[in-house]
């Protein structure tokens, strides 16, 4: 699992850094780390809204500035061993974020590309999903 | 009667005529294409100079835009109501962001593994290995120094 877990990072980064050297933004940090930010925000949010996480969920939002650092560790312990036994999706969801993100970032970035240049991200897109 | 010399192009089997005949056929003609090649590589490059700069700065525009958009949904779904960027007194931008951030990251202590590869790649060990780095590092100082940059303004989506 961690292995498959590696190799999809390895693959969504490989998109990320292909779609931005296109347009020959490889070094371009604060844009990559958008990029990334927006696909782990969206890959969070998959999580959460995943039947399966809601219970762990009900109980970490319930959690408040009162709680004992001993009852925040035991929630936390939790969740991890929870999401240990139920990562299975994990690379799919996080293969599907990245895709997601990009599509937008490129709908964005649309309008002031050449109709060539767009179509060019467009199928680079396309070809990086197979990475 | 004396044979002026200097005014007489050398024929071919002199080394000065070898030169010429040198420079006609090989030099020059490779001179002349050299300077079209390189104005066409500097008009390519004006090109794509331009392209890139426009491109560049859009771009980071664009993934700024993006963020935002995924900030604020993310933010909802937490029933966190987030201003609009300059519609709001400074302080509650700033309140705004730092708690729906920080929210963000508290739930990422679950999910740091993920988390860390998404932000940093895959770093050498176990994913377990460097969420324990991050553990430090991502839920507390990015989100609370992207929240202050985009809040004061100095960060602009």
């Amino acid at each position: 699992m961690n292995n498959l877990l590696d190799q999809t990072y390895s693959r969504c980064n490989k998109m990320i850094f292909t779609i931005l050297s296109s347009i020959g933004m490889s070094e371009a940090d604060d844009t990559k780390n958008n990029l990334f930010l927006s696909t782990y925000i969206r890959f969070i949010k998959e999580v959460y809204k995943s039947p399966e996480n809601k219970e762990l969920l009900d109980k970490i939002t319930a959690l408040n500035e009162n709680v004992s650092f001993e009852d925040f560790e035991k929630v936390i312990n939790e969740g991890k061993i929870h999401l240990k036994q139920n990562s299975l999706s994990f690379p799919d969801v996080l293969k599907k974020s990245t895709i997601s993100v990009l599509q937008d970032f490129i709908t964005e970035l649309e309008p002031k590309l050449t109709l060539e240049k767009a179509a060019e991200l467009r199928k680079l897109l396309d070809n990086v999903q197979h990475i | 009667m004396t044979e002026n010399l200097g005014n007489r192009e050398p024929g071919p089997s002199s080394l000065k005529g070898f030169l010429r005949v040198m420079r006609d056929t090989l030099f020059k003609p490779q001179v002349e294409a050299t300077q079209k090649g390189a104005k066409w590589v500097a008009k390519e490059s004006v090109g794509f100079v331009k392209e890139t700069l426009i491109t560049s700065g859009e771009a980071f525009a664009a993934s700024g835009r993006v963020l935002t958009k995924d900030i604020q949904e993310f933010a909802d779904s937490l029933g966190i109501h987030l201003f609009e960027q300059g519609s709001a007194p400074k302080h509650e931008r700033i309140a705004g962001v730092v708690v729906s951030l920080t929210m963000a990251s508290f739930l990422s202590l679950l999910y740091l593994p993920i988390a860390s590869g998404v932000l940093h790649g895959p770093a050498a060990g176990s994913p377990e290995a460097y969420a324990v780095a991050s553990l430090l590092t991502l839920p507390t100082s990015l989100p609370l120094v992207e929240a202050y940059r985009y809040a004061m303004g100095r960060k602009r989506f």
